[in-house]
Parts: structure tokens; C-alpha cells; sequence
């Protein structure tokens, strides 16, 4: 064994160097706070280690980067733990490099001859928060795009060379697939690459500065402790204690949150950089900073700090220098701290950023369960998820175009109050069995509000709550409430629910259904009948009937009543002869203000037409 | 690192008198006297450091030997446009019977939808499947893969068998091999004729060997 060690040190001096570095002696006064340097290679390793598996399943493109993330996080074995491991140890990287700054600082390790070791340790420390912005981005989710955009702009925002280069970056003057390559390559290769090269520079100075200068590790102390083994067992605790509490944030937090896919055509006010850029957000949300603009806020005053940051050893050639650097340094913790709890106290109280949160955790909720379905996530990309969503995308129509008149379970459909008291019925229940009890027997409670509607800037006053139909209704009434026709009503409550043929019926009692039907042709009740039966006014073809019963003319149409079919021509016409006529109705025509896709998105969403996960 | 742990203390300090300098001597860590509670806290040490690196190095094990842990089978079924007759799992509907010629083997193209990791692609092509009508009315179905590496076989020109173009693996009409290339004959496939419609079991097998082994 010694042999071939002596061999070996022989031809490399491997084993001599080591010895040495094994040896290596330093004042026991330093060696705990002499560990951040240790530390902070430890998570890079385990940084390392989880990107390199990482990469083994992300896939950079628009397409894929949200889909492959999405795949680890939830479909592949221990997925979310690795990416819950990436995801923490960067935070942990950058909370450690901070403390290691503030711990150079206050040693004033910058001095002659070590200025040079200090300044690849600074170019170490921005390059790994390159890292850890790019990263941020990579996964491709309403999160990652807002930090994408910021950091294109923020790049396009450099003085000359600015425009250029972000269109170099984003691999045009839109963000696509070519933007998630390029980042992904700077984020896995060229910044790891720039690391490694730094690194070997900074281990270099470190070796030198020990053989040459042993003095300055050592000035003026007694008591010593060498590397091997007292310091690796530090070291080695350190680590442990390190990777212990990740893994146990991560367990707590059960991975990393991942948001819906990257949808440009919806806004993300709920976008937020990750916490340790929360200040830099903050500042350049500063209004004087903002009428400064982005190259001020974002370049030139980071950049001046950090130039100043780069002086220290010049400006500490004087004793009073160091201090100057220690208050300098101290004043930026104490503001970036300052403006980081800023920010969070304002977002914590400010509502609108709450429900924006909550909305963007509701369409991260209903992402995840979509892409969990059969269907799983479509080969167009997961952002389709959303897009086709009845779910997603029916409420926000309806609070847009209907919830202006239309009322839904007394909000607009999202939740939010209505700002105005409704003119025409609420429709949370419509082509239930209630709303069509309610238009049987109770006509006019149902369209009440439509009193206040407006047709041509005239109010229509009370065509619905006086119209036939309400006068039908209440004249007849009485006769079905009576106890013995209890079983009636429930029959004609039972054939109309079953013309909807919504696909969100209940099961249906088909005796109902069929004694329902001829009560609806013959008005003949177990006691008493009908003044007018229905087709006396109304047109219908029952369903799997051939033939129609009644004409139109006098009132709307019944064939399919409330079904999707029938809902879509609805909205798309309310004035035709077929549904309330021109004269009567208030409501436009909405075929020219709805694409098809919305309506199909609306009415799928108002019949409850979209999936669920059994388990809900 | 395992070097560290591989050198026994005495070689160390062997190694220290060497480079004896002015600040071992004033050491007071006293390598010499308790070498015992040095090696210990030296594995204490590299085990520790060794453990925080074991849930990165778990987490990505578990990730990328995940297609193990996936369940077998899962990867195809067949196509929706094949689901209003289909009756035994892995049939596929391939042609139909007025498209075969007697004696004259053709290529057809199997259909099914496909789960690749996080997408689900309908009814995409998943393989070749050469069908020949017999004179006795019979149809034989092969796999259109070369069983040697793979390659897709095709109908010699002369209309007598089979050749596969990558390494002139040949076969007769019947799909028996004539030469030594290919390790075992073509692979024949399940055939069923339900009504005007051939369906047929689709399955791929491991390539190179001369036994018939399912590729799950």
C-alpha cells in the first residue's frame, strides 16, 4: 500500500498535496465560522447531484418543459422528493453564500494579498444566483414565464447592447422553444461551466496563499486545530445537519410548487420572484425608481454595489476602510432584509394579491387534476389543459358577458360580489328540477329582476312577470300544489328535466317521465286539469318522439329545453321566433360577441360537462 | 475522499515528518496520541458527509430507474377508433379481407393509442404487420421487424419471401429463414377474422436471439 502510494505521489503529488491539505493548520478561534466556504460546496453537490437526475427526464421547450416537470413532480417514483431537493438547496445555497459574504466582511478577509481569492469568491456567489434565476424559470409555469420575463427585460434593458441581447437570449423577439433551450444551456452548462473554471482559480489562490502566506491564516494566534480530522468532522456535522433539514422542508412543504403551464394570454398578477429576489422586485417597484426606469433600478445601482462591493480591498488600505465596508455591508443586509419584509407584509395584507394567489393555486389544482385524468396532458402542450377548460375558462366568460344581467348563486360566477343588483334570473340553477318547478309554478318569483331590464334603453317593465306564461303560472298553481297532484308535478317536473338531456342529470324515474309527457300533451291531472295545456302555447318534439306537438308563434320553443344544444342557440339568438321574439326580450344576441369556442366553453360550464376526479 | 479514509494514521504522520514546518511543532493537536480517536472522528467525519449526500443520490436513483417501477403493459392499447368490436386484449383491426391478394404478402400498418411518459398520443402507428392470404383461405400474419437487429422487412421484388435490406437476412414466402443472418424465422402473430375485418394480436419480440421472447 505504501508503495504504491510513494509511486503514485511520485508521478502526480497527489497524495503529498493531500497530506498537506490534511494538515493544513488553522486558529481554533475560526473554526466554526470557517465552515460557510465547506458548506456551501456541500449543497452545491447535492445541487449538483439532483440537477444531473433532473436532467435525465426535463425537457427544454415549450411544449415539454412544463409537461417533463410536471411528469417528475407527480407521475415519476420519488420525483417530487429530487425536484423538492433541487428547489430548497437553491434557497439554502443562497442564504449560505450571504452569511459567507457577511463572515468575509467582518474578517475583512478581502485584504492584501487575498483580494484576488475574494474576488472569485464574489464572482462565484453572482454566478450561482444566475443559477438560481435561470432555474426558477425552467419549469415553464405561469411562475417561471413572469420570472422569464422579467429577466429578458431586465437583460433588454442594458444600456446599447441591450435589445440584441435579448433577443439573443430569448432566441427571438418572442419567448418559445428557443428561449427554453438557451436558458436551459446557460442554466446546465455555461454557468456550471464559468463555476468549475472560478472554482479551480479560487482553489488555486487558496493553496498558494497557504504556502506562501501561512502567516495571514494564522496571524497572531495560539491555540490551532488541523483539517483531518477535527475540522472534516465540523465540516462533516455541518453537512449532515444541512441535508437533514432539507429533506425535512421539503417533506414539510411536499415538494416544490409547480403553477399551470405558461399561459401568455392570461394574466399572472399573482407573479413573484423567488423570496431572496424579493427586494430587487420591490426596489424596482420604488416609484421614483420606476420613473428612473428598468436599466436604472435593475443595472446600474445593482451594478454600482457591486463595483463598491469590489473595491473593498482599496477602500480598506485604511483602517477607517474596513469599517466602512463592515457599515456598507451591513446597511445592504439591513435594507434588503428591510425591503424583503416590506414586501411580504404588503402582499399579506393587500387582497387583491391574496386572491390572486388563490386563484393561480385553484388553476395549479385544477392543472394538476386535468393532466392526472385519463386524457392526460394533450400533445399540444399543457397549457391546452386550462385553455379547454369548461371549469377554467366558463366562469370567467360568464363573469365577462353574463353576470352584467345574469346573477350566479348572487356573485359573477368567479366568486366576486355583483356590483349591481341583477335584471334578469339567476342561473346557478338553471335546467335543474328546481328551475324547472320554479318556472312551473312560481313564474314570476323567478323572472322578478327582469322588471329593470332595458330593450332598446326602455325598460320592459313586466312583459315576463305579467306575461302569459306568469299568468299560467299563477292560475295554476294552486291546482298543483294540491296533495293529490303532488306526484303529478313531480312528473312534469321530471319530463322537462329529462328533454335538458344535460350530461349532469340526475338518474331519471322514466314512469315519471313518461306520465310527465301526456300531462304536458293532455293537461289532465289526478285531480282537476289544465285551463291551456303546454303545447296549447309552446312547440316541442319529446325526445325519441317523431313528431312535433303544438306551433310555433306564441311562446318559446321547448325542444330540448335547457339542453347544451338548445342553451348555445339561446345565447347565440334570444330574439329569434324560436325563443322569446323580439318584442319580449331584453337579452342580446351574443353569436357575434362569443367565439364558438367560449360558448362552447360557457354552456359546457353551465351544464357541468367537464371532469372531475372521482375522488371530489 | 476514500483516500483519506484509506490511509491508516501511521502513514500520516510519516507523511507530516516529512513536510515537518515551523507550525507543527507548535501543534497541539497531538497527532501522535490518540490516533484511535483520530480514525474515528475521521469515519465520523467522511460518514457524515457521506449521508448528506444520500437523499440528493436516493431521490435521483428512485427518478431514474423509475421506467423499472412502471407498471408493465401500460405502454399501448388499442387505438379508440378500434373500440366498437373489440373483444380480446391486444387485437388490432389491420385491413380487411377484400384488400388481401392470395400468395401476394402486404404491409399493413397498426394503429393504437400510445403513452410516452407525460403525453398520450391517439392513434399513432406503433409497428408493421405483413398479412398474406393462403390458398386456403387462411391468413398468416408476421411482424414486419427483422428478428435479427430490428429492421423492417420487406417483399423481395421477384414476390418469392422476404428480405430484410440491412443485413440481407432472407426469408421464404411461408417466412422461414434462408439464410443463417436472422436467428430465428419472422415472427408469426395471432389472426382472427371477424366478419369482412382481420385483426391481429400485435406484439413486438426481443431481437438477436433465436428463441421467441415478448417484449413487455
Amino acid at each position: 500500500m505504501n508503495q504504491l502510494l510513494s509511486w503514485l505521489d511520485d508521478r502526480t503529488g497527489i497524495v503529498t498535496a493531500v497530506q498537506r491539505f490534511t494538515q493544513w493548520q488553522m486558529p481554533s478561534t475560526l473554526t466554526w465560522r470557517y465552515l460557510w466556504g465547506w458548506l456551501a460546496i456541500i449543497n452545491f453537490a447535492i445541487l449538483l447531484i439532483t440537477g444531473l437526475f433532473l436532467s435525465s427526464t426535463y425537457s427544454p421547450s415549450s411544449q415539454t418543459a412544463w409537461e417533463s416537470t410536471f411528469y417528475i413532480q407527480h407521475m415519476m417514483t420519488g420525483g417530487w422528493l429530487l425536484r423538492g431537493l433541487h428547489h430548497f438547496a437553491s434557497q439554502s445555497m443562497v442564504v449560505i453564500l450571504a452569511l459567507f459574504f457577511l463572515q468575509l466582511v467582518i474578517d475583512g478577509a478581502y485584504r492584501a494579498p487575498r483580494e484576488v481569492t475574494y474576488w472569485s469568491t464574489l464572482v462565484l456567489m453572482l454566478l450561482t444566483l444566475g443559477l438560481a434565476h435561470t432555474g426558477y424559470l425552467l419549469p415553464w409555469d405561469q411562475r417561471g414565464y413572469a420570472a422569464a420575463d422579467v429577466f429578458t427585460n431586465i437583460v433588454g434593458s442594458v444600456p446599447i447592447i441591450g435589445e440584441y441581447a435579448q433577443q439573443v437570449i430569448q432566441g427571438g423577439s418572442l419567448k418559445g422553444h428557443q428561449t427554453l433551450t438557451r436558458l436551459h444551456l446557460i442554466h446546465v452548462a455555461v454557468i456550471p461551466l464559468l463555476i468549475s473554471i472560478v472554482f479551480m482559480l479560487h482553489l488555486y489562490l487558496l493553496s498558494r496563499q497557504s504556502q506562501k502566506h501561512p502567516a495571514i491564516v494564522l496571524e497572531k494566534t495560539q491555540k490551532r486545530v488541523s483539517f483531518w480530522p477535527d475540522q472534516l468532522l465540523r465540516i462533516g456535522l455541518a453537512s449532515f445537519v444541512l441535508s437533514m433539514g432539507l429533506l425535512g422542508v421539503v417533506i414539510y412543504f411536499h415538494g416544490a410548487d409547480l403553477a399551470s403551464a405558461a399561459d401568455p394570454s392570461e394574466p399572472y398578477s399573482a407573479a413573484r420572484p423567488e423570496w431572496y429576489f424579493l427586494f430587487l422586485f420591490r426596489f424596482l417597484r420604488t416609484p421614483i425608481v420606476e420613473k428612473l426606469g428598468l436599466a436604472f433600478g435593475a443595472i446600474h445601482v445593482p451594478g454600482l454595489i457591486t463595483t463598491i462591493i469590489l473595491l473593498f480591498p482599496f477602500i480598506a488600505v485604511k483602517k477607517a476602510g474596513y469599517y466602512f465596508n463592515l457599515i456598507f455591508s451591513i446597511a445592504l443586509f439591513v435594507g434588503i432584509i428591510g425591503l424583503t419584509a416590506m414586501t411580504l407584509q404588503e402582499d399579506r395584507v393587500n387582497s387583491d394579491h391574496q386572491a390572486a394567489v388563490h386563484q393561480a393555486e385553484i388553476q395549479a389544482a385544477r392543472a394538476t387534476e386535468l393532466a392526472l385524468s385519463p386524457t392526460g396532458i394533450p400533445v399540444e402542450g399543457g397549457v391546452y389543459l386550462l385553455r379547454n377548460d369548461p371549469l377554467t375558462q366558463g366562469p370567467k366568460i360568464y363573469a365577462s358577458r353574463c353576470a352584467t344581467c345574469h346573477p350566479w348563486d348572487g356573485h359573477d360566477g368567479l366568486g366576486h360580489p355583483l356590483e349591481r343588483s341583477g335584471i334578469a334570473p339567476d342561473l346557478a340553477n338553471f335546467g335543474s328540477r328546481e328551475w324547472m318547478k320554479g318556472v312551473l309554478v312560481d313564474f314570476e318569483t323567478v323572472f322578478a329582476s327582469t322588471v329593470n331590464a332595458q330593450k332598446d334603453g326602455k325598460k320592459i317593465g313586466t312583459a315576463f312577470t305579467e306575461g302569459e306564461m306568469a299568468n299560467w303560472s299563477k292560475d295554476h298553481r294552486e291546482l298543483l300544489n294540491e296533495p293529490e297532484n303532488a306526484d303529478d308535478l313531480s312528473a312534469l317536473i321530471e319530463f322537462f328535466y329529462a328533454q335538458s338531456r344535460r350530461p349532469d342529470a340526475l338518474a331519471l324515474d322514466h314512469e315519471l317521465v313518461v306520465r310527465g309527457r301526456d300531462i304536458m300533451d293532455f293537461g289532465e291531472l289526478t285531480k282537476g286539469e289544465f285551463e291551456l295545456t303546454c303545447i296549447d302555447c309552446h312547440q316541442i318534439k319529446p325526445l325519441s318522439e317523431e313528431k312535433t306537438l303544438g306551433s310555433l308563434g306564441t311562446a318559446p320553443h321547448l325542444t330540448e329545453y335547457a339542453s347544451p344544444k338548445w342553451l348555445k342557440a339561446f345565447i347565440s339568438d334570444p330574439d329569434s321566433q324560436e325563443h322569446y321574439g323580439s318584442t319580449t326580450n331584453a337579452m342580446p344576441s351574443f353569436e357575434s360577441q362569443l367565439s364558438p369556442h367560449e360558448l362552447e366553453m360557457l354552456v359546457r360550464w353551465m351544464t357541468k360537462d367537464y371532469y372531475r376526479s372521482p375522488k371530489d | 475522499m476514500s483516500n483519506h479514509g484509506n490511509l491508516p494514521d501511521s502513514e500520516t504522520m510519516n507523511f507530516a515528518s516529512v513536510k515537518s514546518s515551523p507550525q507543527d511543532t507548535s501543534s497541539e493537536t497531538g497527532i501522535s496520541k490518540a490516533p484511535r480517536r483520530h480514525f474515528i472522528k475521521g469515519v465520523f467525519a467522511i460518514g457524515s458527509i457521506c449521508a448528506a449526500l444520500c437523499p440528493p443520490i436516493a431521490a435521483g436513483a428512485m427518478v431514474f430507474l423509475d421506467p423499472l417501477f412502471k407498471k408493465r403493459g401500460s405502454k399501448s392499447k388499442s387505438s379508440s377508433v378500434n373500440d366498437q368490436a373489440e373483444s380480446t386484449v391486444g387485437y388490432f383491426r389491420v385491413a380487411t379481407t377484400d384488400s388481401l391478394v392470395e400468395n401476394h404478402p402486404q404491409l399493413f400498418k397498426v394503429y393504437a393509442d400510445r403513452v410516452d411518459a407525460w403525453n398520450q398520443f391517439n392513434n399513432q402507428a406503433i409497428g408493421g404487420v405483413f398479412l398474406q392470404k393462403q390458398p386456403d383461405g387462411g391468413i398468416i400474419a408476421w411482424n414486419s421487424r427483422c428478428p435479427h437487429l430490428g429492421c423492417s422487412v420487406e417483399t423481395k421484388h421477384d414476390g418469392e419471401g422476404f428480405l430484410c435490406p440491412c443485413h440481407m437476412g432472407m426469408f421464404d414466402p411461408l417466412g422461414i429463414r434462408q439464410n443463417q443472418i436472422s436467428p430465428r424465422d419472422l415472427d408469426r402473430l395471432e389472426v382472427e377474422v371477424r366478419g369482412e375485418e382481420v385483426w391481429v394480436q400485435f406484439k413486438n419480440y426481443r431481437q438477436g436471439i433465436s428463441d421467441k421472447v415478448e417484449l413487455s
